[in-house]
């Protein structure tokens, strides 16, 4: 036997998976649900430029996002026996309460702008969108801790060959 | 507004199960991977091996907050009261998280190796166990409520926009979640959330404006909600805070700070990432109903009436929109989708809690040698146990609102004796558990009687006095260091 045998139920169960999500598609995708025959007149339209341009920005952030969170996965596996020092000067943010009063006044400032102007109501859907964003940031920080924890793993490694070789 | 609401004839129940199914086989595909990368003993089934970092802690905890409250609720609340009603319900939720920061340290700080609240009561109190047992039984009981009333989300919105039977949606989403969350534990749990953060957000952001584009743009909605009344565009209506802005805010204090779900999470992620994880999570939470709130002032707009068309129930405001104003089948998918993402990320969170309180809050006292694989079964165990109690509430049928605000008002009994527990060293045991008892015991019958605000401040001041009074007089403040000599199990 060529194939490990623990890894054999999960490929079957991630195959298992894949083709009942296409299965699940097919039902939604199919053309009888897939338009609405008796719609009620409105004036616009659901695709107008900016709904476009949302969807082509939620595409990117899909995709960006979904790259970010297959690395963490990965690296969270590679680096699954490492334990992480204690560290003695946790970067926990030292005044909470500002940020906690900044975030939740802007959320104030934004529902009650909704009240001013009708153009305003654009501002949570927008930032809606930012918030996937600002998780992708999130992860990139994680990503780089990564990075740097295991290039300094690297380096330890290296260190008593390149002393050894010094001698 | 002169649009004709017509429910959709191409949305029929086979679409509503494939949804379920859709989102519930994407979250087992998730789960699978990670069981298979991250998940080999009960510490990291339970408590993720104590290695979540940031990004998945801040996404996370976005999703377990996001409830169906959030995303139906603000639409209700909006629909009801206008702008105020959006205000009251959205800024308090942001800060709830926030504010559970100066505990998460502090625990996190002196008690490193903790697991659940249940377990820091007992620690704290020398071992008492009435103390941990009063924790525990809230902390079940509000994991628990946590799924009911997401299920019982999950089930209007499927009901109502596709025409299903609600029950037959309730036993298959389930059976869905309970699944992929016996798979991977919390690491599944926080790894699924970290997605549906993205699946509600991004889907959210289209749907509004597409809404918006669809009735031809944000101007004619807003003028025909400013034609009903000024007072549906203001934050400043004096009638909400009483009706239920107060005791909403005091609630969801309660929900964070005596809620496993975060709990779990603060002893779960690395111990450096806990204070700004949370602060970010906060933040980046109120895009979610301030966003989705839109659609309550679309119901006003466009005339929904609540006995006729939504059958009494606010809360179906939002599907009801969605699925009546002629959208293309693919927005709709894409709103159920948000909905969905929303209910499954916090039962599956709900579940993973009441794995690890049954590990450690139940089990182990019980069985303090018990072996490591018949511990692991017993907490998947233990899930099916709560799923089958949350259906079996929900079959039942019981009122969507009076459910969330019942819990938050038990919830609120233990808020301030637990906030003493880990700030004040002279509190006591007796102080915590009469505090609790006697603010449920007294407080509840007074809030049936006078009304929730009332009651609410009843339960509080109970709650905070007699623990006062019952320690004031200890001479022997606790070490919390002493809380470091807690061990994994």
């Amino acid at each position: 036997m060529r194939e490990n045998s623990p890894r054999k139920p999960f490929k079957f169960g991630l195959h298992f998976v894949l083709g009942a999500i296409v299965v699940c598609c097919s039902i939604l995708l199919h053309p009888v649900s897939a338009s609405f025959a008796a719609a009620p007149a409105t004036v616009g339209s659901a695709y107008s430029a900016l709904s476009i341009t949302m969807i082509v920005v939620g595409v990117i952030v899909f995709g960006v996002y979904l790259k970010s969170m297959l690395t963490i996965l990965q690296e969270a596996a590679s680096s699954y026996t490492e334990m992480e020092a204690d560290s003695d000067h946790i970067s926990y943010y030292s005044s909470p309460a500002w940020g906690a009063a900044i975030a939740g006044l802007i959320a104030a400032i934004v529902i009650w702008s909704y009240g001013i102007s009708p153009i305003l109501l654009y501002l949570g859907p927008i930032l809606c969108m930012i918030s996937p964003m600002a998780v992708i940031y999130c992860m990139s920080r994680d990503i780089r801790e990564f990075q740097s924890t295991h290039s300094d793993a690297a380096v330890e490694v290296k260190e008593p060959l390149t002393r050894a070789i010094d001698r | 507004m002169n649009v004709d609401l017509i429910a959709n004839p191409s949305l029929l129940p086979i679409q509503g199960i494939a949804m379920l199914l859709l989102l519930g086989l994407i979250s087992l595909g998730t789960a699978i991977y990670v069981k298979s990368k991250l998940v080999r003993n009960t510490h990291d089934f339970i408590i993720a091996g104590r290695k979540l970092g940031f990004g998945f802690g801040v996404a996370g905890l976005i999703s377990v907050w996001t409830w169906a409250m959030a995303v139906m609720m603000s639409a209700a609340m909006t629909y009801n009261f206008g702008l105020s009603g959006l205000w009251w319900f959205t800024v308090p939720n942001g800060l709830a998280v926030i504010a559970i920061i100066p505990f998460a340290r502090q625990l996190r700080d002196k008690m490193p190796h903790g697991y659940t609240i249940g377990e820091f009561v007992s620690s704290r109190f020398n071992g008492m166990k009435f103390a941990r047992i009063v924790v525990t039984v809230g902390l079940i009981f509000g994991s628990l409520i946590e799924i009911i009333i997401n299920l019982k989300g999950t089930s209007l919105v499927i009901s109502t926009v596709f025409g299903m039977n609600q029950l037959t949606v309730a036993t298959i989403a389930i059976a869905i979640v309970l699944v992929y969350s016996m798979t991977g534990g919390l690491w599944a749990s926080m790894s699924t959330s970290t997605l549906t953060t993205l699946f509600i957000t991004v889907p959210a952001s289209i749907v509004v404006i597409s809404v918006l584009g669809h009735l031809g743009g944000a101007t004619p909605v807003w003028e025909e909600v400013a034609s009903r009344g000024q007072a549906l565009l203001s934050v400043t209506r004096a009638d909400v805070p009483a009706a239920f802005g107060i005791t909403l805010a005091l609630g969801l204090l309660t929900a964070t700070l005596a809620g496993q779900s975060f709990w779990q999470v603060v002893w779960g992620l690395k111990q450096k990432e806990v204070g700004r994880t949370f602060l970010w999570a906060g933040a980046w939470f109120y895009p979610i109903p301030i966003c989705l709130g839109i659609l309550g002032l679309v119901g006003i707009a466009l005339n929904v009436d609540l006995a006729s068309d939504l059958g009494n129930d606010a809360a179906a405001i939002g599907p009801f929109v969605i699925s009546h104003i002629g959208l293309p089948n693919w927005l709709i998918y894409a709103y159920v989708f948000v909905i969905l993402s929303a209910c499954y990320s916090t039962m599956d969170g709900a579940l993973a809690s009441l794995s690890s309180i049954a590990a450690v809050d139940v089990v182990k006292p019980i069985a303090p040698n018990v072996r490591e694989q018949t511990l692991l079964k017993l907490t998947r165990i233990s899930m099916l146990v709560a799923a089958l109690v949350a259906l079996a509430v929900v079959l039942s049928g019981v009122d969507f609102v009076t459910i969330v605000l019942t819990t938050y008002a038990i919830r609120t009994a233990i808020l301030v004796p637990l906030m003493l527990s880990i700030f004040w060293p002279k509190m006591t045991g007796a102080g915590f558990v009469w505090g609790t008892v006697l603010a449920i015991a007294i407080g509840m019958p007074i809030r049936m009687m006078t009304g929730e605000l009332t009651g609410t401040f009843v339960i509080l001041g109970i709650s905070t006095i007699i623990p006062i009074v019952l320690s004031l007089t200890n001479n022997q403040p606790f070490d919390f260091n002493s809380l470091r000599k807690v061990e994994d199990i």
